[in-house]
């Protein structure tokens, strides 16, 4: 009984082994120079100040609602950039009784828009739910991004 | 299809109409950072070089979607349609099958070539030089501004070349409703008589062409050039292929570039007609650009983009896209 299992188990690996060998050269052709796909050569725009944020929000625990969830990942981002002696990426933030109860005033669809995991998933329905500039500014105002001007 | 066994490799392919041939090749490169996958989560997670090549062999589209091209041999098959151009005709009908080759790509690949098929879909979406209003218009500007004695001379090694750099760009790293980044990319044009060549440089990011991006502003060669040069191999440690070289990274301040940068430096190619030292960029070193003086209109601070960006003054608030020169 042992002997046949043996055997058996010989079958299956020189199988396996025959299987390998023919499956490879139909999946990976020989004669194609593969370039490195799995190294970020942009690797270092993962480590910066506003990556590194970015990443933090992206990461953070769901709340009970949307507009929580939103203001965890604001608190996931600060606590990061003071972790990492950087600064946030927003100006100012609204205490959190003002900032939920400003984004708990915004549309459905716009308060899902407020989870930033959602947003990265639904980019173009939250472009058509933003709201008004005045309103944004009650719940967060972020560094101002530089417009050049050309004065050589 | 040709050659579309290997994803992990790229694909080929062709389209014959009329007794005339058009390939279209893809190559897989390098996986882009995790901010720009999660920023355009649709998108290929990695960088792809996508290029179209005639019946003699003349590259006359190429998309290079980072630095380098992932096929090193793409950018002298580049500078060679420049010093080699096709007949009128025969490239007004290339850059038509090629956008038919893009829509019967994308339409035919199957799941695996998902990622092959969405350049291919974007090229498609986007019409031809010779059926788009805004390039004829170019073309009948450049013609009407054409010396006359540049008709005819210059045939040389490859004749007069009048050059268009297109900028785009889109907030990126995007939060709320809030951006604190841009990411830029340029469309580069290069017309004899008739628009013969355009190289897509993404920069590691969404490519020019992409809807997810904006028309910004062109820089244009301002006066023809003849021997241009726009693939920068010979242009030593601070670029190749048309990009800059140094490390990537966000916090340019140090030695490092980031996409706007690159973008700088693809629009002032265009300016000096060739892609190494020159008299047009700022320090005539072909890879210094500063904007400084009326500053920006977020901080007021200076405005540096640079190749390396541990020369001169370093590079400042290139997380924003540069202006067109």
């Amino acid at each position: 009984m042992t002997k046949k299992l043996v055997v058996a188990a010989s079958v299956v690996v020189v199988a396996a082994a025959i299987v390998v060998v023919v499956v490879h050269p139909w999946n990976r052709s020989p004669h194609h120079h593969h370039a490195d796909t799995s190294s970020v050569h942009a690797s270092a725009i993962d480590q910066t100040d506003t990556s590194v944020s970015l990443m933090a929000m992206m990461n953070a625990k769901d709340g009970a609602t949307s507009c929580e969830t939103a203001f965890l990942a604001i608190e996931a981002e600060q606590a990061a950039a003071k972790l990492r002696g950087s600064k946030s990426i927003f100006q100012w933030v609204a205490p959190k009784p003002d900032f939920l109860a400003q984004c708990q005033a915004l549309p459905p669809v716009a308060q899902s828009c407020m989870m930033p995991r959602y947003r990265r998933d639904h980019r173009d329905d939250c472009l058509r739910a933003e709201p008004s500039a005045d309103v944004l500014k009650k719940l967060v105002v972020g560094v101002p991004v530089a417009e050049p001007s050309f004065a050589k | 299809m040709i050659d579309v066994g290997d994803p992990s490799w790229g694909v080929s392919a062709a389209f014959v109409q009329d007794n005339h041939v058009v390939y279209l090749e893809q190559r897989v490169g390098a996986l882009k950072p995790q901010v720009y996958r999660d920023d355009a989560p649709t998108e290929p997670a990695n960088e792809i070089d996508m290029r179209f090549v005639d019946e003699t062999g003349k590259t006359f589209f190429v998309q290079r979607g980072g630095d380098e091209y992932v096929d090193p041999t793409w950018g002298g098959d580049v500078q060679a349609s420049l010093t080699s151009p096709a007949p009128d005709d025969q490239r007004v009908r290339d850059f038509e099958m090629a956008r038919t080759l893009a829509g019967a790509f994308a339409q035919a690949a199957t799941p695996e070539l998902a990622a092959f098929s969405y350049h291919a879909q974007v090229y498609a979406a986007r019409p031809a030089p010779s059926q788009d209003p805004e390039m004829i218009n170019r073309a009948q500007e450049i013609e009407a501004s054409r010396p006359t004695e540049e008709a005819y001379v210059g045939f040389n090694g490859g004749g007069s070349w009048w050059l268009q750099g297109d900028l785009y760009d889109k907030g990126t790293s995007c939060i709320f409703w809030y951006c604190p980044a841009k990411h830029s990319g340029v469309a580069m044009w290069a017309y004899q008589t008739t628009w013969q060549l355009a190289i897509n440089a993404c920069n590691h990011g969404t490519c020019p062409g992409n809807s997810a991006v904006h028309y910004e502003c062109s820089s244009t060669s301002g006066q023809w050039y003849q021997n241009v040069t726009l693939s920068g191999e010979a242009n030593g440690n601070t670029s190749i292929g048309g990009g800059c070289l140094t490390s990537y990274s966000w916090d340019s301040g140090g030695y490092n570039h980031l996409c706007n940068d690159d973008s700088a430096y693809e629009l002032w190619q265009i300016k000096n007609g060739n892609s190494g030292g020159g008299s047009y960029d700022t320090h005539g070193n072909g890879y210094t650009f500063e904007y400084n003086g009326a500053g920006t209109g977020g901080d007021g601070s200076w405005v540096n983009y640079a190749c390396t960006c541990a020369y001169n003054n370093h590079c400042d608030n290139d997380w924003s896209r540069p202006i067109c020169p």
